[in-house]
């Protein structure tokens, strides 16, 4: 041993001696220096920027129409907003009716867009041949783009919304910072925010505090208008001095980007100009080693061959080990005494980038073994890096074509009707054929920018097929704001049909569900509704009033009944008269909105349970089937976070980002198991099967998980992978469609397929499955031995995107109203590969080092 | 314990020109010689002759095609086998960021030695070969014959039995090739074997005990080096080795009457009632008493020269006296 150890030594010595290393090390080390006196604090978020506006424009008009109220001593629309209001600054108020006024009378709308003068009546009822579903929330309508259109109606526009904005923002910024709110009975009756809650019941406050307490009590009275942001904000000194500005961010949320940081730029910068480097640096070791003048003396020692290459091969990792150990440790020490982000699993980056040193280095050392060039040797390992990232691109290109293709929500249902959808782009959708054996496109009507949100589900009863549509929203700043989603229709079987706007009267549709004996239900404006053909005897005669919502607040504004009147420009659209919404309760409305809330239907007793904040409640459907509040508990493990629930017979799944997962028992309404399985990243879908046995769930690593409500375990469905879209049927089986197109029907029994579906593929899927696919599984995935890293470091299965990750550092993922995309982290197949590569390679090397004569 | 260091009987090897072309050359057809223990051997012959195959193939750097070679009692190439041999390769190369000590560390290391070990030994070493002064010094600094006493004193780090020397005294100044010679003399006086590889037929001439001639893969000799002239004169007749002339002023039946000439001396007329008599007994007290007895029967001694045959005029008549065409084959 003595021998090899005395190389790799040697390789040690020469790293040390080697200039460049010198350079490097000093490199990196002013790097760290330059970091280290960056350092940071944090106070609490007390003010309320723009982005935390949910809708600024209808959250302008709202306190502008208290203000009026108020001055005209008219009784208030909304009692919360009023309460307000009376408390605001006397100028801003009046600034605030002075610019609605103004803006009123300029011919710029709220809504953003310039209003005929003399404005409009409100929620005046669409003209004919408009589609209804374009009707505004504040009743307006969207004039024809034409009369506004170029360059300065779009700026008139943004100056206008902005000058809301500003003014809407100094108006709530006043209130926090002048006032105290916490005696004003804003929030009677609500469950106040742990934070809230504690602030409260403090006896003494100081002045951030008191800030802070009047923005969350803002927070939760406004709810559907402010976002929660971020508790704390950051503020960054260097050298001792604050950077002027606030950042708002929490402290587990700084840690994230600080992930990111070293995930996405350290690791772009070492494994791009880093690693070509290293191949440079260490290139001529090998071919230096095997000059005649050298070698010759080297082989006649008493020494192996074979073992004399792999300890060459080991001394430049060393060499390479001692660098990125000099950095990666610096800069674990720097966010350890910095940043007090101490996590010694960062340090997992040192083998994860030796690891993808050594593949390249691998080739280059057989390089430089034949040819014994180190221009060889450095162009043999560029050109892997240049091939391996090529296969990767066309892989990831690949993958995507493909995953657009791949089911995503499908719906088996209906008898012998057998259904289900790919979307191929977000707004298309597919139905199997079964007499062609493939997918046929059934889309047609579907026109969105993010395709059907909701859905598709398949009604039976009036052999309809829905989906909720959903158009993603930017207000006039920019920032995204989620669409009210509407409701879709397509009969089935109907020659040359296609999805049309189904126009129930209802504010936007938060869920569809179906019942057990297969009637759809809308989760719609806080109530449950069964959709009803109003043709239906058993409904009544046709046109029959609704009975009124008990909520006033949900009620639909004047002059949009919740069955829209034919008129003769709406003959040829029968299906804004096909569909009506039953109301079914409850009395109190169901509050759906903010983060941290869940709902799920249960398909074996229709009840339905409400996860919001920490509080559970189940709400049952009665003798008459209107529903009502049976039971409700408070769990503090669910209080903060995202997270999703599952429902079926009596138990409640509970996939929580902190908690992880847990059932609950929904008789008792104690949790009866934790799982202790953690992640941050919620199911992708989860599925309850009619016969009360199963919840199912996929996993954001494509497999697939059963939790059997008769034995209470949790169990991975066989060996599911890929798995792109589950679904039960009505039958209680389980449909798996997968990444290329196949659809299984499993017996739940067993676990066994009992029929699979292929859809045809395209020429170039064929290739991509039968070529690309299996190439790239066998060439070493240098990149993805960072997933490696990240899931050692986070424990997770999935992680962000980069996009996502961007989305996150400006806390845009509060704001979008779909979920953010995220990648599998299959942690070891890359490395079982990458060895496997590196000792290919360096058998090769052995092979012929031992079999040529120097 | 075998009494040869090196036994090479009937070594072949021939070379392809690569794993996938079928083109080969032989290097060695055949070679078997011994080197004995203790002695200063050298390995001769013109380019192309085979010397660095025997080599390579004694310390395992070329396997060989057929035949057999052993190597301190072991086989060559073998691991127990180079563990007894130091070796200072031609045109020797290290790597330059290394000094004569860490050198010497490392090459010690690769020999089986412990830091320990090598740091105990190379204070003596680095004086034996001139180098005590540069011991710390970056081997880059380094002129050739610096980094060939280096190369001499790593090869004896490890206390071999058997130095192979290829070339040692390449790129030395008359003082240093001097020096190499008193150590390869010192290491031969503590009982090693040393293998000399060299072109440098005078260097050789004076330290080597023994020498082997190759040329073209074929053994030419094999033999002490003060009897090579008496090879030549035996295998071509030709009076070519050392002896003594003399030139005498009679003819040839009063010359065999007067001494009693041996079959492997000459007597030849050269006209005018002279003959030339030459005898390859050097000593002394022979060549006396035929001066007296030439003197004795009134034979006037004209001249008397003494010939010497060196190992260089030896060695070109072996090689002038093969045909080319008896070289070599390629096939």
């Amino acid at each position: 041993m003595r021998p090899y150890l005395a190389i790799i030594k040697d390789s040690f010595r020469e790293a040390f001696v080697s200039r460049v290393l010198w350079i490097v090390l000093i490199l990196l080390a002013l790097v760290l220096l330059l970091v280290f006196p960056l350092s940071y604090s944090f106070s609490l978020t007390t003010e309320i920027s723009r982005s935390d506006m949910v809708n600024p424009d209808e959250l302008f008009k709202n306190i502008a129409t208290e203000i009026r109220n108020e001055s005209e001593g008219n009784p208030p629309d909304d009692e919360v907003l009023a309460e307000i209001v009376a408390l605001g600054e006397e100028g801003i108020k009046k600034e605030i009716l002075e610019l609605a006024d103004k803006q009123e009378a300029g011919g710029v709308g709220e809504d953003g867009n310039k209003k005929p003068q003399g404005g409009e009546p409100k929620n005046e009822k669409p003209e004919a041949g408009q589609n209804p579903g374009r009707v505004q929330a504040d009743g307006g309508q969207k004039e024809d783009p034409e009369k506004v259109s170029g360059r300065r109606g779009f700026r008139e526009r943004m100056m206008a919304a902005q000058d809301r904005s500003d003014l809407l923002v100094r108006f709530v910024n006043d209130l926090i910072s002048e006032r105290d709110l916490s005696g004003v009975k804003l929030l009677d009756g609500q469950m106040l925010f742990p934070e809230t809650r504690a602030l409260m019941e403090s006896s003494e406050l100081e002045s951030i505090e008191k800030q802070r307490l009047n923005r969350l009590i803002i927070e939760q009275a406004l709810e559907d208008a402010v976002r929660s942001g971020p508790a704390t904000s950051i503020v960054f000194s260097y050298l001792g001095m604050e950077i002027p500005g606030k950042f708002p961010i929490e402290k587990e949320r700084l840690f994230y980007i600080v992930r990111a940081f070293i995930k996405y730029v350290l690791n772009f910068v070492f494994n791009t100009v880093g690693i070509l480097m290293a191949l440079i640096i260490t290139s001529n070791i090998i071919p230096q080693t095997f000059d005649p003048g050298s070698l010759n003396l080297l082989l006649s020692k008493p020494i192996s061959r074979w073992k004399l290459f792999v300890a060459q091969f080991l001394g430049g990792c060393a060499f390479i080990t001692l660098t990125m150990s000099f950095f990666f440790m610096g800069v674990w020490f720097y966010l350890g005494t910095r940043l007090g982000y101490w996590n010694i699993r960062l340090l997992f980056y040192i083998p994860s980038f030796i690891g993808i040193f050594a593949i390249y280095y691998s080739a280059s050392a057989v390089a430089g073994l034949i040819w014994r060039s180190s221009i060889v040797s450095v162009v043999a390992g560029s050109g892997l890096w240049v091939l391996t990232f090529g296969m990767y691109l066309v892989n990831t290109f690949c993958e995507t074509s493909f995953n657009s293709v791949a089911f995503r929500e499908m719906d088996v249902s209906g008898g012998q009707q057998f259904v289900s959808y790919i979307p191929d782009h977000p707004t298309r959708l597919s139905l199997w054929n079964q007499e062609t054996g493939d997918w046929e496109d059934y889309s047609r009507g579907v026109d969105s920018e993010l395709g059907l949100v909701l859905g598709p589900l398949y009604d039976s009863h009036s052999n309809h097929v829905f989906g909720g549509r959903q158009e993603l929203v930017m207000n006039p700043l920019g920032f995204p704001a989620g669409g009210k989603i509407e409701l879709l229709a397509r009969e089935l079987g109907v020659k040359d049909g296609e999805f049309r706007l189904v126009e129930l009267g209802l504010n936007s549709v938060k869920e569809i569900y179906r019942r057990r004996d297969g009637r759809l239900l809308l989760l719609a404006s806080g109530r449950l509704h069964l959709l009803e053909l109003r043709s239906d005897p058993e409904n009544g005669k046709d046109g029959e009033k609704e009975p009124p919502n008990e909520n006033a607040a949900d009620q639909e504004p004047p002059g949009n009944d919740a069955v829209m009147a034919e008129s003769d420009a709406e003959k040829g659209d029968r299906m804004n008269r096909l569909f009506r919404a039953r109301s079914l309760g409850p009395k109190r409305s169901i509050r759906t909105g903010g983060n941290n809330t869940a709902v799920a239907f249960n398909p074996m007793t229709s009840q339905l349970a409400v996860l919001k904040r920490g509080k559970l409640s189940i709400y049952s459907p009665g003798k008459d089937g209107m529903y009502e509040l049976v039971s409700e508990k408070e769990f503090d493990e669910f209080r903060n976070g995202n997270l999703s629930i599952g429902f079926n017979a009596d138990k409640l799944l509970t996939f929580h980002a902190k908690a992880g997962l847990m059932a609950i028992d929904t008789g008792s309404m104690e949790i009866i198991r934790k799982f202790g399985e953690k992640t941050r990243y919620l199911p992708l879908s989860i599925q309850t099967s009619n016969d009360g046995k199963w919840i199912t769930f996929l996993r954001r690593n494509e497999t697939v998980w059963n939790y059997s409500l008769q034995t209470g375990d949790l169990a991975r469905l066989g060996t599911s992978r890929d798995v792109k879209a589950i679904t039960f049927d009505d039958s209680g089986r389980l449909h798996l469609g997968d990444r290329w197109l196949r659809l299984y029907e499993i017996d739940m029994s067993n676990e066994s397929v009992v029929a699979t579906s292929q859809g045809k593929l395209t020429a170039f899927q064929s290739t991509y499955k039968g070529i690309i696919y299996p190439l790239y599984f066998i060439f070493p995935k240098c990149g993805e031995l960072n997933y490696t890293v990240e899931y050692l470091i986070t424990g997770n299965d999935t992680a962000d995107t980069i996009g996502t990750t961007i989305l996150k550092l400006f806390n845009f993922d509060r704001m979008l109203p779909v979920p953010l995309e995220t990648y599998n982290l299959e942690p070891w197949p890359q490395v079982w590969n990458a060895l496997a590569f590196i000792i290919v390679m360096l058998a090769i090397g052995c092979v012929i080092i031992e079999r040529t004569d120097y | 314990m075998t009494e040869n260091a090196i036994e090479a009987i009937d070594l072949r090897k021939t070379y392809s020109d690569s794993w996938f072309r079928s083109n080969r050359y032989t290097a060695l057809k055949g070679v078997s010689f011994a080197v004995p223990r203790g002695e200063i051997f050298g390995l001769l012959g013109p380019n192309g002759a085979g010397k660095t195959t025997f080599v390579k193939i004694m310390l395992g750097i070329v396997a060989r095609s057929g035949g057999d070679a052993n190597v301190m009692g072991a086989d060559a190439g073998s691991q127990s086998a180079r563990l007894r041999i130091g070796y200072l390769p031609e045109n020797l190369r290290m790597r330059r960021h290394h000094t004569a000590n860490t050198a010497l560390e490392f090459y010690g290391g690769l020999n089986g030695l412990s830091v320990s070990e090598v740091r105990k030994r190379r204070g003596d070493l680095l004086k034996k070969v001139g180098l005590e002064s540069w011991a710390d010094a970056g081997i880059k600094k380094y002129s050739k014959g610096m980094l060939q006493r280096l190369g001499l004193a790593q090869a004896i780090l490890h206390d071999p039995d058997l130095l192979i020397l290829d070339e040692p005294t390449d790129g030395l100044d008359p003082q240093a090739r001097a020096d190499v010679r008193e150590i390869m003399l010192q290491l031969k006086n503590e009982g090693k074997t040393i293998f000399v590889n060299s072109h440098i037929l005078q260097e050789v001439e004076l330290v080597c005990d023994s020498v082997a001639i190759l040329d073209l893969g074929v053994l030419k000799y094999c033999g002490s080096v003060e009897n090579i002239g008496n090879f030549i004169s035996s295998q071509s007749g030709m009076r070519t080795g050392s002896g003594i002339t003399f030139w005498l002023d009679c003819d040839e039946a009063k010359l065999r009457a007067t001494l009693e000439v041996s079959p492997t001396e000459t007597v030849t007329p050269r006209g005018e009632g002279r003959v030339e008599y030459f005898t390859d007994r050097l000593d002394v007290q022979f060549v006396n008493e035929c001066i007296d007895r030439l003197r004795a029967n009134d034979v006037r001694i004209i001249e008397i020269s003494q010939k010497h045959v060196s190992l260089e005029q030896a060695f070109l008549a072996i090689l002038s006296k093969e045909s080319p065409s008896n070289g070599g084959n390629q096939s």
